[in-house]
Formats: C-alpha cells, sequence, structure tokens
C-alpha cells in the first residue's frame, strides 16, 4: 500500500466517522460506494470537500469522470496525484 | 368545547440520569431513582446510519426504537424538538463566519427532520414523518390530526431537546424561559379511542392504556387549583406529562402554552397505570 493511499485511508475514517473501521479493513481496490465500503451520496460530498481542504483538488460533480476517480481509494489516490503534479 | 380523546398506549423516557421505567416511576413518586449513566442504546441502528447521529439524535431514537413495531409494520410518528439540532446549526454558523466550505453532512443533517429520516431509513418504513417545533399539546394535537386523517390506529411522538448551546443561553433565558437544564427525549405511543377496537393486526386492549382528552382553556392564573403537579418551570412540558401519567391519583393537568393553555383529563387508566402501584 503506498503512502498516500493509507493517507487518503485515514481521512475517509476521519472525515466520514468510520467508528469501527481502521486502515487495515480497506482495500484500496474494493468499491467505496453503495458496494464494498457501503457510502452513500452525503459521504461523496464530505469527502469531496476534505481532498479539496487538503490537497486542493477539484472535481465537477457532475462529471462521469469523477465516479471513476472516487470508485476506490487507488483510483482516488491516482487523482490526487496527477492532480498535485499538475499544479506543481 | 371541543376535545380531543386519544390513549397513551405505551412511553419510554431517557435522560443522561434516567433510563428505565421503574427509574422514571420512582422518580414519579418523588423519589430519588438510582442513578444510572451511560450512553442511549442505539444498538438497533445500523452502524453506518447510527455515525450520522449527534447526541441528540442518538437520545431521541433510542426512546423510539423500543415502542417501534419489530416487524414490517408500518407507523406514521411525530418529531417534536424546540431546539432541533441547534448544536450543528451552530457549527454550520461559525463555519460560514469563517469563510469555510460548509460540511455536506452536517448541513444535511442540521434540518428539524433530519433525525427522523434516519429513523426511517433504518427501518425502511416510508409511513410519514412531521417534524415541529413545539408545546406538547400541539404535538399531541397534530398526532390526532395525522391518526384521523390517515386512518392510522396509532402515532408514535417524540419528543426531545438538549440545553441550548452556551453561545445562545442568554437570549432563551429572556424570552421563553431557559431551555431544557439537562437533555431529555421521551416518546409516546399513541392510539385514538374510536380506532382502538380494529382488528387490523394493531388492534389493542383499550384497556392496556391510559386514555385521556385533551382541551384548550384559558391559561390558567397563578391560583388556579390545577397548577401542574410540579411546578419546576424549567422542568420539560413532556416530564410535567410523565409523572402526571405515573401518578394515578392525579386526574386533570394544565400545561401553559403561549396563547391558552392545555388542559388533560384521565377519562379511563388501566394497566399500566395500576401496574404503577
Amino acid at each position: 500500500m503506498n503512502e498516500l493511499e493509507r493517507e487518503l485511508k485515514q481521512l475517509i475514517i476521519d472525515t466520514l466517522e468510520l467508528e469501527d473501521i481502521s486502515v487495515a479493513d480497506i482495500d484500496s481496490h474494493e468499491a467505496l460506494f453503495v458496494e464494498g465500503l457501503g457510502l452513500d451520496s452525503i459521504d461523496a460530498l464530505e469527502l469531496g470537500l476534505a481532498l479539496q481542504k487538503r490537497y486542493g483538488t477539484k472535481g465537477d460533480a457532475e462529471s462521469e469522470k469523477i465516479k471513476e476517480h472516487f470508485a476506490c481509494v487507488h483510483n482516488l489516490a491516482l487523482f490526487v496525484s496527477s492532480h498535485q503534479n499538475g499544479d506543481r | 368545547m371541543s376535545s380531543t380523546s386519544l390513549i397513551i398506549k405505551d412511553w419510554a423516557a431517557w435522560t443522561p440520569s434516567i433510563h428505565s421505567a421503574e427509574q422514571w416511576q420512582q422518580w414519579a413518586r418523588g423519589q430519588e431513582p438510582a442513578q444510572s449513566d451511560g450512553t442511549p442504546d442505539i444498538s438497533a441502528i445500523p452502524p453506518m446510519l447510527r455515525r450520522r447521529l449527534s447526541s441528540l439524535g442518538k437520545m431521541a431514537l433510542s426512546v423510539a426504537f423500543p415502542l417501534l413495531p419489530n416487524s414490517e409494520d408500518k407507523l406514521p410518528c411525530v418529531f417534536s424538538s424546540r431546539h432541533g439540532e441547534l448544536e450543528r446549526t451552530v457549527g454550520l454558523l461559525q463555519t460560514l463566519a469563517k469563510h469555510e466550505p460548509l460540511s455536506p453532512m452536517h448541513f444535511s443533517l442540521s434540518v428539524h427532520n433530519a433525525i427522523g429520516g434516519v429513523m426511517a431509513i433504518a427501518r425502511k418504513d416510508p409511513s410519514s414523518i412531521t417534524a415541529l417545533a413545539g408545546d406538547l399539546g400541539s404535538t399531541f394535537l397534530e398526532a390526532a390530526a395525522i391518526m384521523d386523517e390517515q386512518s392510522s390506529p396509532e402515532i408514535l411522538c417524540i419528543i426531545y431537546d438538549e440545553p441550548v448551546p452556551s453561545i445562545y443561553a442568554v437570549q432563551a433565558q429572556t424570552e421563553q424561559g431557559p431551555g431544557p437544564q439537562e437533555a431529555y427525549a421521551i416518546a409516546f405511543l399513541l392510539g385514538g379511542t374510536n380506532t382502538a377496537l380494529r382488528e387490523d393486526g394493531f388492534s389493542q386492549n383499550p384497556e392496556s392504556g391510559h386514555q385521556l382528552t385533551l382541551s384548550i382553556c384559558e391559561s390558567p392564573t397563578s391560583d388556579s387549583p390545577l397548577q401542574t403537579p410540579s411546578n419546576k418551570s424549567d422542568e420539560p412540558q413532556a416530564l410535567t406529562f410523565l409523572k402526571y401519567l405515573l401518578t394515578p391519583d392525579t386526574s386533570e393537568l394544565i400545561l401553559p402554552g403561549d396563547r391558552h393553555a392545555w388542559h388533560w383529563v384521565k377519562t379511563a387508566s388501566g394497566i399500566n397505570a395500576s401496574a404503577a402501584q
């Protein structure tokens, strides 16, 4: 598991108040929403805001691509790092 | 004067120090109940939904769930709270004041019917939910109207509040008297007297509850003989009412409102009351 993925898992747990879940419980390639971790649309908005605050990412909630970015932790890490690389 | 008849079929109440029915009976008799502490039991709610509940929501649903039917039976509900999720709202306002983006979760859960929404999702019950900020009389009147309009034999009223956040404490004192000194939640399962004999699965023995009539009257004067048995002004009306319910000798109760008062009369009192002896 790379460092960014681990960091994102901790961010998800803290932001979404997943009290009974630890970083080790989240599979980087497992679905985050509906299936898998079972997050919902409010979680998606909350997570989007947390990513924006922490990493300065901006995603268009209406676009199809954002669904792909938010599909699993692995994709989120790619999304965040591509944003960081593009920025710097 | 017109009046409404209701049956209180069951109840449950919670404060940080009093939880069980037995403790509430002691409290109603003026005894000091053995103190308990702990957190409200909301194990009936799946963890992914439970995390959405504030301390207020946990408390409210901890008294609602014991009175809800276990099965798929539908039950409309009235959620009544003077201040609702004020803690969340204050947090949002403070965020706004700092020009920071609002938390979508806190925003969506700050509305007055959010706790009822979480309950409906947890129970997969699409029955109507009403959330209001009113006194006890208007809450029960609303419940009676919903039972009548929807031909529902039962309805659950959940009444709950927390002390106001300290930033509002001065305001609350000057305008409507202080809010509750202590958090409380109380649920009443109501039935209408004209539907008590229905045989559609909800049929209940009409004897197994307190039958009361509720009517509107002039606000009582200070020397009125029907003042509430416990006149601590900071006691929530719902708790004053519970004490009245659990005190078999007291047949009438007047609870003051802004423009008029609510007059309660016990018309029949069944098993619950006698069990209280």
